[in-house]
């Protein structure tokens, strides 16, 4: 895969040496979110036709490869899913990529939104759907640098340069070592480091202390729920106004607050668009009774956080302290304790000029619309399948994707897995390791969410049925 | 990705064939046009950006012997020898097969399938060829190179000649293995076991028994130490890292039993890319490292020519009993010192490297073997490039824990002349 940029802004520093400027912290205190209802803030209109077409056709990150190296590094294949609406260039790229012109007159080709959130399902890619078996774990400077053997001098020299040097200043935190396991957070982290955020200036020198290395894993959110969540990502903290958080992959190569602000200008319409998303509606059959009796259950257990569905929908926007919900608390800790720094470089900055990052110290109980299709579970990917996750003795500790294309367990529902006797270590072979999810490790803990651990198996198999029709 | 493959060709074919573009200076041996060879291997070059080669199991000994659909093949050896008396002599012998005229598409079919080229990859091929008004099939050009130290033998000289003549060629030999002969230079290969280097004229003499001591490997993972997982380059191959050599050799009448150690590499496929004249931004340095102990290296670095980037260097470590592990950026640091060499067109290069393989407990020095740099040298003068290749032996010092460790080896450095310079 090309390479990639962030949007996601949750905190993820999690090294306890993390220094902080002692003068910037008395300067400006961040403000914590306490559990509990988080409130509506109004978002800015936006056409979402032009959203779409902007999401299909235009880059948020404004440097990239020169086409011409592209495609002789690549052999520029086909793409693979046909996308209504990608003009020129854009219709003949795989769908992760967006092709433009750069001001020297240079075509680029960079990544784009949906090379994390859009994934195929049955053979169709859903936008919105976030990947959960993207390989973070190749060292992306091998390719970035040695697509250079392609670029020609000149103007094209210097876009590459451009590029390869930014994603080389945040590689570090570009990789996990496990399939599916996301870095977008880290990866946001890092470019904030090296920008000034009052000019958006790029420093080649890290400006502030640089996020752990240690880069914690995150599962990606579907995007379908964008409407009805009041703050943007899994701890809350992204209150406010949307846009801002949502074009955070622009820091990979925007130097400037004129041109982040041409960026936010149709961003506004993405966000429209994003909000007319819909979960896809589960495609096998689905026992209508079984289902009702599932969905009192629903209301008697799960309601209260996650909200009411149908006919009248309701969604309380909670977000649940660490102690109540039990889930690994190492991403709402990072965000919470050890990122301040960033925090701050967002309120003071363009982004987060109509807004306020608030970390909390807990997670949002999500909408669960198409909950069906977004495996693996939690915020961290932890736990495969609906079945696991509503009976936590059933989690897997050491499991692995069963198919490297996802296959869907009816039974279970999730993509089918294959529970693993040890870790990762049984495996000398890197290519095999990395499809191991091992819970006991830090930040990829199973723990938690027992809340359906006291239904018997049939109100169990209710309750999943009734989770099919979301 | 596809990516490596202009690394690949920057390394294995700078370092290999680069030198072999018929030009000017080399000796056009069997009535060889050298504009006219020009000309056809031009219509490679604008031909296909390199048709890629499907992935295949390399299968021995047929793989030792000639791939005819493939527009050009390599075999080059490269060996250091010394007696008990005096220091070494450094010894290599490359041996290109050019296909020039048309093939019959059909005669080589079979061999085609076996090879992993596809139908359309060879009709490809043959139609390129077609174009070319070339009656010979083939072309056979070679280099040699003897150096040692100044009190020592120096000898490079380059040949070239038609396969239709006779004078130069490729054959399977009876119960499997190859030859490959340019009028008097010639590499023969009996079934998996022995190699043998004969070799005489410009005042040489030499006979050279080899016997492999470890598998080959393949081209992509040795080069690349298994980065190249999906590639589909247009080159496949294989690497010998280890044989043991023996043998005479007479220069200028005199005659020394030598012995020593060598590293055989034999690549096929399209270098269409090479010719394309693309340049790129990267300089290619690569070190084949035979260490004392038995372990071998195959180290590949890839940095800026403009420098700033990130380097990425990588290795694959060669077993003793042919156990291979890849070790990455992370794994290891490899290091240019600051001394450099320039050449007389005002190309500098760093000779003086360090390797330290911290999970290994590896530290090592590399430093050319002999006094004379220039010797190293070579040149490539037309495909559009201004390529330029330090090509030379070199020994290895250092230590494994606190054990002292040394080592002979190869580096060829390429990519280093900017584009206005040396054309
Ligand atoms: C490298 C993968 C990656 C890319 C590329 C990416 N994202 Fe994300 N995105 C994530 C991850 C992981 C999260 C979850 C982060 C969190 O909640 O802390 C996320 C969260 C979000 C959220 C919040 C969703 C929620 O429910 O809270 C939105 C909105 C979003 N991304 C939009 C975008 C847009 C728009 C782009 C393109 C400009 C983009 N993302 C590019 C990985 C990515
Ligand atoms: C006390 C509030 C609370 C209750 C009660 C609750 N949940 Fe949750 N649920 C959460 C929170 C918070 C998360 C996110 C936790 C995380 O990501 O670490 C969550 C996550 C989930 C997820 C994973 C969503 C995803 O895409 O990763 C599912 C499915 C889910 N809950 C279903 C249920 C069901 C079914 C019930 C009723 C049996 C239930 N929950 C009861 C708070 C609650």
């Amino acid at each position: 895969m090309l390479v990639l940029i962030a949007l996601g802004l949750s905190a993820c520093d999690s090294s306890k040496s993390a220094m902080e400027a002692p003068a910037a912290e008395g300067s400006v205190t961040v403000t914590k979110a306490e559990p509990g209802p988080i409130p509506p803030w109004p978002q800015r209109p936006g056409d979402p036709k032009v959203g779409y077409d902007a999401l299909m056709n235009r880059a948020v990150v404004t440097c990239g490869l020169p086409y011409d190296a592209y495609a002789a590094s690549t052999g520029a294949p086909e793409p693979e899913y046909e996308l209504p609406g990608r003009r020129g260039r854009n219709a003949e790229l795989p769908y992760r990529l967006t092709a433009f012109r750069a001001d020297s007159g240079v075509e680029l080709v960079t990544s784009n939104c949906l090379s994390c959130h859009a994934a195929p399902l049955n053979g169709e890619l859903v936008i919105g759907l976030g990947n959960e078996f993207l390989d973070f774990t190749a060292d992306p400077v091998v390719a970035i640098e040695g697509a250079g053997a392609y670029v020609e001098d000149g103007a094209e020299a210097e876009e590459w340069r451009k590029w390869a040097d930014r994603l080389g200043a945040i590689a570090p935190w570009s990789m996990t070592d496990t399939i599916g396991a996301n870095p977008a957070q880290a990866i946001t982290l890092a470019l904030m480091a090296h920008r000034d955020p009052e000019t958006l200036a790029w420093s080649n020198e890290p400006l502030m202390a640089l996020p752990s290395e240690q880069v914690l894993p995150a599962s990606v959110p579907p995007l379908w729920n964008v409407d009805k969540k009041h703050a943007t990502f899994y701890n809350g903290e992204g209150r406010g106004d949307h846009v801002g958080y949502m074009m955070l992959a622009s820091t990979t190569c925007t130097d400037s607050v004129a041109e982040a602000r041409e960026i936010d200008a149709w961003f506004t319409d993405v966000r429209a668009y994003l909000a007319t998303l819909e979960a896809p509606a589960y495609p096998y059959p689905i026992d209508a009774e079984l289902a009702a009796e599932g969905e009192k259950l629903f209301k008697a257990e799960c309601t209260d956080c996650h909200g009411r569905y149908g006919r009248i929908e309701r969604y309380p926007n909670e977000l649940i302290a660490l102690d109540e919900i039990g889930t690994d608390p190492a991403m709402a800790e990072a965000g919470y304790r050890h990122a301040d720094r960033f925090a701050r470089w967002f309120n003071a900055s363009f982004y987060g000029r109509n807004a306020e990052t608030m970390p909390g110290l807990g997670y949002v109980a999500p909408p669960l619309d198409g909950v069906w299709a977004t495996a693996p579970y939690l915020h961290n990917g932890s736990v495969p399948t609906l079945a696991a996750l509503l009976d936590s003795e059933e989690r897997p500790t050491y499991w692995r994707f069963a198919n490297a294309e996802p296959e869907y367990d009816r039974e279970a529902l999730g993509w089918r897995v294959e529970a693993l006797e040890q870790g990762r270590e049984q495996f000398g072979d890197l290519d095999e390791r990395k499809w191991v999810y091992d819970t006991t490790r830090y930040g990829y803990g199973k723990a938690g969410h027992e809340f359906g651990d006291l239904l018997n198996d049939a109100e169990l198999q209710a309750l999943l049925e009734y989770l099919k029709t979301l | 990705m596809r990516w490596m493959t202009l690394p690949l060709i920057m390394v294995v074919l700078a370092g290999l064939a680069y030198g072999f573009w018929p030009r000017g200076s080399a000796s056009p041996s069997g009535g060889v046009e050298v504009a006219a060879v020009a000309a056809a291997l031009g219509q490679e070059a604008r031909g296909a950006t390199g048709a890629a080669l499907a992935k295949r199991v390399l299968a021995f000994p047929d793989d030792h012997g000639a791939h005819p659909v493939a527009p050009a093949e390599v075999w080059d050896i490269s060996v250091i020898l010394s007696d008990d008396a005096r220091p070494e002599l450094s010894l290599r012998l490359t041996l290109v097969r050019y296909a020039l005229a048309r093939r019959d598409a059909s005669a080589g079919r079979d061999k085609d399938a076996a090879f992993g080229i596809d139908d359309q990859t060879a009709n490809e091929w043959s139609t390129i060829r077609r174009a070319s008004a070339f009656a010979a099939d083939e072309l056979l050009a070679g280099q040699l190179v003897i150096a040692s130290d100044p009190s020592g033998p120096s000898i490079t000289a380059e040949r070239a000649s038609r396969a239709a003549l006779g004078l130069a060629g490729t054959d399977d030999l009876k119960g499997g293995g190859a030859r490959v002969w340019l009028e008097h230079w010639e590499l023969v290969r009996e079934g998996d076991q022995l190699a043998r280097v004969r070799a005489s004229g410009e005042g040489v003499e030499l006979t050279l028994a080899l016997s492999p001591s470890k598998m080959p490997v393949s081209v992509d993972e040795v080069v690349f130490a298994g980065a190249s997982e999906d590639a589909a380059t247009s080159l496949a191959g294989y690497s010998e890292p280890r044989f043991r050599v023996s043998g005479t050799v007479a220069v200028a009448g005199e005659v020394r039993e030598l012995q020593g150690i060598g590293w055989l590499e034999h690549v096929w496929g399209s270098l269409a890319e090479a010719l394309s004249g693309r340049r790129g931004q990267l300089v290619a340095n690569r070190f084949r490292l035979q260490l004392d102990d038995g372990v071998d290296l195959s180290c590949l670095h890839l940095r800026r020519r403009g420098g700033g980037g990130t380097p990425i260097p990588r290795c694959l470590l060669i077993n003793v009993d042919g156990d291979r592990a890849v070790l990455r950026r992370r794994d290891l640091r490899l290091t240019a010192g600051d001394g450099r060499w320039m050449s007389t067109s005002g190309v500098q290069y760093p000779l003086d490297w360090r390797l330290v393989i911290p999970g290994r407990d590896l530290e090592l020095r590399i430093v050319p073997l002999l006094k004379d740099r220039a010797m190293a040298l070579r040149t490539l003068a037309i495909g559009g490039g201004a390529g330029q290749t330090w090509s030379g032996a070199v020994r290895v010092s250092g230590w494994r824990g606190s054990d002292e460790l040394g080592g002979l080896g190869f580096m060829d450095l390429s990519g280093y002349a900017e584009a206005s310079t040396g054309t």
